[in-house]
């Protein structure tokens, strides 16, 4: 059943991502999608294999699935922010999203945590929070250098 | 985080030479595509090799743990060379590719010397002990890159029409 809900929410994200407009260029959001996916995949590595803070459901199809949201779910949603962020164009609004973006992620890693996918070890949801905000925080400045490094060839 | 080698040895003397080589070929190669474009090749092929290499190489608890990388199971710090030197090989691979412009027939030509080229390297990587086959062997590796190299290309190809697009 969960593989199911979340296999469909994925893809509900992929075309929803594919046909909204999006505020940023298509060079930065490929960008960020690399970035992103490297991170994601390498700090849960980490925290998995080298710290052992988490451990990862030993059912095979569970762990694909986990895979599906490290490279497609967790990054898309964090594209769409950035791309959502650099449109608004009050505090409140910039302030609502990344609620919004937090919330989403947390939801997200609270049904891989509810369903057995992930199981914390040393783990705690407010080391998670650190977490989320440390990667936006970091692929924030990672865009910003790319924009600063690309700005002469391409409209940012 | 991230385990330093148990001893420095011959695969991580081996990573930092070939990375230094290969830094040194692309820094004096002349310049062919705009420097978005190179960041973004050189991102792709990191960020597949590092794809690769976390679902087929660090996830055993599902037992398709295919092979290890570097001295333990775990991800090591040299760990990151492998997958550096990848975006390099990346680079060159389209630079070729951008400087023959190859067609049809020879494509596929083209295609299948990288991926003989590649499997071969990778060959090395394993004598020099970069990569433990547990469950694997170079053919499946060559399968890979016969599916990731025309892929590459299509990307590429994606970025260039986008960026004369842009440009225009």
């Amino acid at each position: 059943m969960i593989i199911v809900f979340l296999l469909a929410l994925t893809i509900v994200l992929i075309i929803t991502f594919f046909r909204i407009e999006k505020s940023l260029n298509l060079f930065q959001n490929i960008f960020m999608y690399f970035v992103l996916s490297f991170l994601i995949t390498t700090s849960f590595d980490i925290l998995i294999l080298n710290l052992e803070y988490i451990k990862l459901s030993s059912n095979f199809y569970l762990v694909l699935l986990f895979f599906l949201m490290q490279t497609s779910f967790f990054p898309l949603i964090i594209i769409l922010y950035f791309n959502y962020l650099s449109a608004s164009k009050s505090r409140l609004q910039k302030f609502n999203l990344i609620i919004l973006c937090l919330a989403s992620l947390f939801l997200i890693e609270y049904t891989l945590l509810s369903n057995k996918i992930i199981i914390y070890k040393k783990w705690t949801s407010l080391k998670s929070a650190l977490y989320w905000i440390s990667l936006l925080l970091t692929i924030y400045l990672l865009n910003k250098a790319f924009n600063k490094s690309i700005s002469d060839e391409v409209d940012c | 985080m991230l385990p330093l080698p148990k001893s420095f040895d011959k695969n991580e003397i081996f990573l930092i030479t070939v990375l230094f080589l290969l830094i040194l070929i692309i820094r004096f190669l002349p310049k062919r595509f705009p420097k978005v474009i190179t960041i973004l090749i050189l991102l792709e092929a990191f960020t597949i090799a590092r794809l690769a290499d976390h679902l087929l190489a660090s996830a055993h608890v599902m037992g398709i743990d295919f092979y290890d990388i570097m001295d333990t199971g775990k991800y090591e710090f040299f760990g990151l060379f492998t997958y550096l030197i990848f975006a390099p090989f990346g680079y060159l691979f389209v630079y070729l590719y951008d400087w023959i412009k190859p067609r049809g027939v020879y494509l596929c030509l083209y295609i299948i010397s990288w991926s003989l080229f590649s499997t071969c390297f990778e060959w090395i990587m394993v004598l020099f002990d970069i990569y433990k086959y547990k469950n694997w062997n170079l053919a499946y590796s060559s399968i890979v890159y016969l599916v990731v190299q025309p892929l590459t290309i299509l990307f590429f190809e994606f970025l260039i029409r986008e960026y004369n697009k842009m440009k225009e």
